[in-house]
């Protein structure tokens, strides 16, 4: 039973991916942002909510608050910082990854170096018995739900709502989306805020999966990366594809070649970019 | 075929590689202000100049201020004064960083002109400052950084309050073959120096005992997810022998509880730190360890530390805490002996010969630098609704050799060649 153990915890793992690759999924593929401090919002949203829980002991308050909180930040970051940049890309890494540094650095000077362990919800501590042999823990088994969820709720906005294509339009050709009535400063202010609110949605699983401390955060921007570039920029479901891929090689590798952990993720990822550099599911560009 | 988009993928990737491999140590600031301590007390015999050279930024943040407050927290204990000598006290950050911490080390040995050098987490780091303190003639105290090859070098210029890679879990390899009774053994380790030097130490003593290591598993560094992991453990083996300190610990004992493992766990001191345990809690309820100090040993210089410590920080010791305080009393015991100008060379000949009862229980260092000193077998449960590592045994007078000849020791092969032969 080894091996569904294997493969449940290798689509657990995904799933976490999954949280933190959507915000950047929707930041990169629709208002072609590259946004590096990803993970220090990451960071901001997990330590809120620990900051909050530990206050005032409920659990879904707390995530609501510090998801809000960490979307309003972002939405000033993008206010104030990022949309001069619009469309230029290297000014936006150097931007996004200083605004990351920053945020790591207050996040030490308020929570300390030391790693928190932030609790999972009421109901999800604690391990199931799924057969004689397997015991595997409740909260990771939600996980792989969670993802899922999120994958269909963030695939139904886009395709039946029109801000997707608004925003679209947007990055195309500003003025001309300006002369038809689309409010574009608007536009990607709440693109932006949904990215990070997505970002420290993950932070508060995230945290409660793998522990928080000031430094984790480019660990996990790392594999997010690579999942939103295997999925193919932008795709939500390439993201989720490339999510359980991404989980399911690390743990398989870790179980199978322990001395190639990190080759067995990234070799395979190399390869698939250098033979389909769009990754699985991202459209051929025509720009 | 491959547009713009694919550009700005290979852009934002390689920035970030670049990013990551800068700072290396993902620290967020490099910067590094000087912080004089403001006025020095006036001894009679003079004044000594100590470099306090600690990471007060990036990843050991905590580890380095917490030596830094020990340090600190015996001289102002002494009126700012040590063995006759006013102390003045200059300190520097590392930021973790192995080149930024050699022009630091330089800065204060040419501007500051320190007498010692007392710090240093990161044993790259340690690495890189050595060899210059040595030419510059000026000794350095190191109170935490672990490389076994540190202190390999008879009079020396380096010495060490802190433990070696393996010399905290020496004993432990016959402690828990015969006095726990654990005839096989797991082992699940960080794989890198430190993680193979304290796994290997327990396994050498361990296997000498006549017990046997039945399975190697080592994680890299910051791995997120301990699940690949713990789930292999062999359920046969008797107990579970793990080295994974930092926030590798929080999450390894997540995974051992989340995945139902049930096997013992006995793991380096580091692993169960009192820095971790409010963030481990229930996890590692009953798990074992070995470390050169526990907030519980008995003794009057401990309870005068623990006293101190607590009306000062609020929270309860830990080892680094009295790494520094220990290196503040080594510094006092080496200056009383001293007299008149404290020059570097006077100071390192008389730290050589220091005894001192130190928090941890008799501390003396041996022909190579390194510290001799009682380790503590320590076992995580609950006290008044807080976590401690509570003292269940003693190995005194534990040296980096263990009870092997130093000649002897020193011809076998470095642990890093003998990580992964153990299970054979």
């Amino acid at each position: 039973m080894l091996w569904l153990s294997n493969v449940l915890n290798g689509l657990a793992f995904g799933s976490l991916l999954f949280l933190v690759a959507s915000g950047l999924t929707i930041t990169f593929g629709l208002m072609r942002t590259i946004n590096l401090a990803h993970g220090g919002f990451y960071l901001v949203g997990g330590y809120l909510a620990f900051d909050l829980f530990t206050r005032t002991n409920d659990y879904w308050l707390s995530l609501v608050l510090a998801v809000v909180v960490t979307a309003v930040l972002g939405m000033i970051v993008q206010r104030f910082l990022l949309h001069r940049l619009i469309n230029q890309e290297l000014p936006q890494i150097i931007l996004t990854v200083g605004v990351a540094l920053i945020l790591g650095d207050l996040l030490l000077a308020q929570y300390g170096g030391n790693p928190v362990s932030p609790p999972a919800p009421a109901g999800l501590e604690g391990s199931i018995q799924l057969t004689d042999t397997l015991v595997f823990p409740k909260f990771r088994l939600f996980l792989i739900g969670l993802a899922l969820a999120l994958a269909a709720v963030i695939m139904a906005f886009l395709r039946f709502s029109s801000v997707g294509a608004k925003v679209r339009s947007a990055v195309d050709d500003q003025e001309i989306a300006r002369t038809i009535g689309i409010r574009v400063p608007l536009m990607f202010l709440l693109v932006f805020g949904t990215g990070t609110a997505l970002a420290a949605f993950a932070g508060v699983w995230g945290g409660a999966m793998t522990s928080l401390s000031p430094d984790t955060g480019f660990d996990i921007l790392l594999l997010a990366l690579v999942v939103v570039v295997v999925g193919g920029l932008g795709s939500v479901p390439g993201a989720l594809i490339a999510a359980f891929a991404v989980g399911l090689l690390d743990q398989f590798g870790r179980v199978l070649f322990p001395e190639w952990a990190m080759f067995t993720i990234y070799a395979p990822v190399a390869l698939l970019l250098a033979f389909r550099p769009r990754g699985l599911l991202g459209k051929v560009e025509t720009r | 075929m491959s547009g713009p988009r694919s550009a700005l993928q290979v852009a934002a990737l390689t920035t970030f590689a670049v990013v990551l491999a800068g700072c290396g140590d993902l620290d967020p600031s490099a910067g590094g202000v000087p912080a004089g301590s403001g006025e020095t007390a006036e001894g009679e015999k003079g004044t000594v100049n100590v470099g306090l050279l600690n990471p007060t930024t990036g990843p050991f943040t905590a580890l380095g201020e917490d030596v830094n407050a020990g340090f600190e927290l015996y001289l102002e204990r002494n009126g700012g004064t040590l063995g006759g000598y006013g102390v003045e006290v200059v300190k520097e950050d590392t930021a973790n960083d192995p080149g930024g911490t050699t022009t630091k080390a330089r800065q204060l040995v040419e501007q500051h002109e320190s007498d010692i050098i007392i710090g240093l987490v990161n044993s790259g780091v340690a690495y890189a400052v050595a060899p210059y303190l040595e030419e510059a003639g000026v000794p350095l105290l190191i109170t935490v950084a672990g490389a076994d090859g540190l202190t390999r070098e008879t009079d020396p210029n380096v010495f060490r309050l802190s433990y070696t890679g393996s010399q905290d879990t020496m004993p432990a390899g016959d402690y828990v073959c015969d006095e726990l009774g654990h005839r096989t053994a797991a082992i699940v380790g960080l794989d890198y120096s430190f993680g193979w030097e304290a796994t290997g130490g327990f396994a050498r003593v361990y296997e000498d005992a006549g017990c046997e290591v039945v399975q190697e598993l080592y994680a890299p560094l910051g791995t997120q997810d301990w699940g690949p992991y713990v789930t292999q453990i062999d359920p046969a083996a008797d107990v579970v022998f793990a080295v994974a300190p930092g926030s590798d610990s929080v999450r390894f004992f997540q995974a051992i509880d989340g995945f139902g493992v049930t096997t013992p766990v006995f793991v380096h001191g580091s692993t169960t730190d009192e820095t971790l345990l409010p963030s481990l809690g229930a996890t590692a309820e009953g798990v074992q360890s070995s470390l050169h100090y526990a907030p519980g040993v008995e003794n009057d210089a401990n309870d005068t530390f623990v006293a101190a410590w607590t009306e000062a920080q609020g929270r309860s010791t830990n080892q680094y805490a009295e790494d520094g305080w220990a290196a503040a009393q080594s510094l006092e015991a080496a200056l009383t002996e001293m007299e008149g100008e404290a020059t570097p060379e006077a100071i390192r000949e008389a730290l050589a010969g220091v005894q001192i009862d130190a928090p941890r229980g008799p501390v003396y260092f041996d022909e190579y630098g390194q510290a001799v000193y009682d380790v503590q077998f320590r076992e995580v449960t609950q006290q008044d609704g807080e976590w401690v590592n509570e003292v269940i045994d003693t190995a005194e007078d534990v040296s980096q050799f263990y009870t092997y000849d130093p000649a002897e020791y020193l011809e076998f092969p470095p642990y890093e060649e003998l990580k992964g032969t153990w299970a054979d």
